[in-house]
């Protein structure tokens, strides 16, 4: 009972706390550039705005189409039963790290297939570029992560964080430096941001992952921005459990300091968003090689 | 073809009960009986998997619910396909196979060597113009397809032994027995 009760807080945290992230990281682009900037809590006021409404759809739209937004949000909360936080996941065993990406690649399969559904030419070229783009940051992932297995010996989520200790990094700092600078491109990469996407852009030609939910509106829209940030809480939570070494105290404790990696990943997309530029879009597939060939550098490292 | 994707369905979500059945087959093949001893360490994982596929799918069925009583009474309408102003949109202009794999396949040019067909228009009163572009099999063009060719073509010399006369072809049988028998007596 005390096992499960150490095992909860992780994903309640999650669910609680995932739309903040963006709000710390509009908070620190407002900061950059001298403004107030929205409230850290605009994205709940957003969600709850979006889910007391009706909604619009496309005539020319099918169950694929509402099907998206529910897959979505259900596959990113399955992830989260197998991603450890401060302590143990809910859920664990060898090899869910590759159930975890393919959910990931599940929930990004509906929202494409609900854009290529609606007919508009917008949305089928960014889902188009949608798929181009994670089909080149999935083996910077999964090399990555390749690193971390060959260097704990583990297959799971829970098992790889929960050997990441002070000595790990004591031994292998390098390897982990490139691991955890693979792991932000592919955040920045995967939950649209910059400089591979731009989140305020509102130019149909230059988006990513916008325009292919141009359509959908009210509760639908509401639950696409909720599995974003959940999305983005997975891929901040995975670097925060990189960072902050395990061991460090009491669970309470643990749970505190991977939280303060959330927040520090979100400090870090937030100063990466206010000082880079957007790539060109012919320049991202150069920067998502450009991770996996770190993370190839890393895997020799720990390797020899 | 819907009975075989049900199945890999229902394989995904009920590994263990699949490879309990399987445990016989695999069990002889290893040589020791029971799943622990054929293929140790496979059930763990595969409960945890089903447990967790079985999670996605409650999780699903209640964001399904609850997103329908959410909506339930609300003004719900159908309209056309925002296309930033532009109203009259048609089929022609979707996005099509080829053009969703363009950026991949632009990418990989190097390796794909797309066959390009005409060419965009060209000055202030253009003529009529065409674009086709296809995308050879890689693999068929620099690996298989030249040697299958050759043998195919060296291969075309038998084909006057297949010519549909039914009594040359019991004499092949004939002499292939005979061939046979000569063989065992030797």
């Amino acid at each position: 009972m005390t096992m499960w009760l150490q095992k909860c807080p992780g994903i309640l945290l999650a669910l609680l706390l995932a739309p903040a992230v963006s709000g710390v990281i509009n908070k620190v682009k407002a900061l950059f550039a001298g403004r107030r900037g929205p409230p850290v809590l605009q994205l709940y006021f957003d969600l709850f705005k979006l889910l007391a409404k009706g909604a619009v759809y496309s005539r020319t739209t099918s169950w694929l189409f509402r099907a998206g937004p529910v897959v979505s949000v259900a596959a990113l909360i399955s992830v989260l039963l197998i991603i450890p936080f401060g302590g143990p996941s809910l859920l664990s065993f060898p090899g869910d790290l590759a159930v975890g990406f393919y959910l990931l690649a599940i929930a990004r399969f509906f929202t494409v297939l609900a854009a290529m559904d609606t007919g508009s030419s917008f949305e089928g070229m960014g889902a188009s570029r949608e798929v181009q783009f994670s089909a080149l940051a999935e083996p910077a992932l999964f090399l990555g992560f390749a690193v971390l297995i060959r260097m704990t010996g583990q297959f799971s989520f829970s098992e790889i964080f929960g050997s990441m200790t002070a000595s790990t990094w004591a031994t292998q700092a390098p390897a982990l430096i490139l691991v955890a600078v693979v792991l932000m491109v592919v955040l920045l990469a995967e939950n649209a941001r910059i400089p591979v996407d731009d989140p305020n852009t509102h130019l149909e030609l230059t988006m990513i992952h916008e325009v292919m939910v141009l359509d959908h509106g009210g509760p639908d829209f509401a639950l696409i921005l909720y599995a974003s940030s959940l999305k983005l809480w997975v891929f901040a939570s995975w670097f925060a459990g990189l960072v902050v070494p395990r061991g460090v105290g009491s669970p309470a404790a643990s749970l505190a300091a991977t939280l303060g990696g959330v927040l520090l990943a979100a400090v870090l997309v937030g100063v990466i968003e206010s000082i880079m530029a957007r790539l060109r879009l012919l320049r991202v597939p150069q920067l998502l090689l450009g991770a996996a060939a770190l993370a190839a550098v890393a895997l020799l490292l720990v390797m020899k | 073809m819907v009975l075989l994707a049900l199945a890999c369905f229902a394989i995904g979500l009920a590994g263990p009960v699949v490879v309990r059945a399987l445990a016989g087959v695999t069990g002889s093949l290893a040589g020791c009986a029971g799943v622990s001893c054929a293929l140790p360490g496979a059930m763990w994982p595969l409960y945890g998997l089903t447990l967790l596929l079985g999670c996605t799918l409650l999780l699903g069925l209640f964001v399904a619910v609850t997103r329908r009583s959410l909506l339930a009474g609300r003004d719900v309408r159908e309209a056309d396909t925002w296309g930033c102003g532009y109203t009259a949109a048609s089929a022609r202009m979707q996005y099509t196979a080829t053009s969703f794999a363009a950026p991949l396949t632009h990418f990989f040019g190097g390796i794909l060597r797309v066959i390009r067909a005409g060419g965009p228009v060209r000055g202030l009163f253009p003529e009529p113009s065409q674009l086709a572009t296809r995308v050879p099999d890689v693999f068929e063009k620099t690996l298989f397809g030249r040697p299958a060719r050759w043998v195919v073509a060296r291969m075309t010399v038998l084909r006057k032994f297949q010519h549909g006369r039914m009594n040359l072809y019991i004499l092949y049988i004939a002499l292939t027995l005979l061939a046979l028998m000569l063989w065992k007596l030797t």
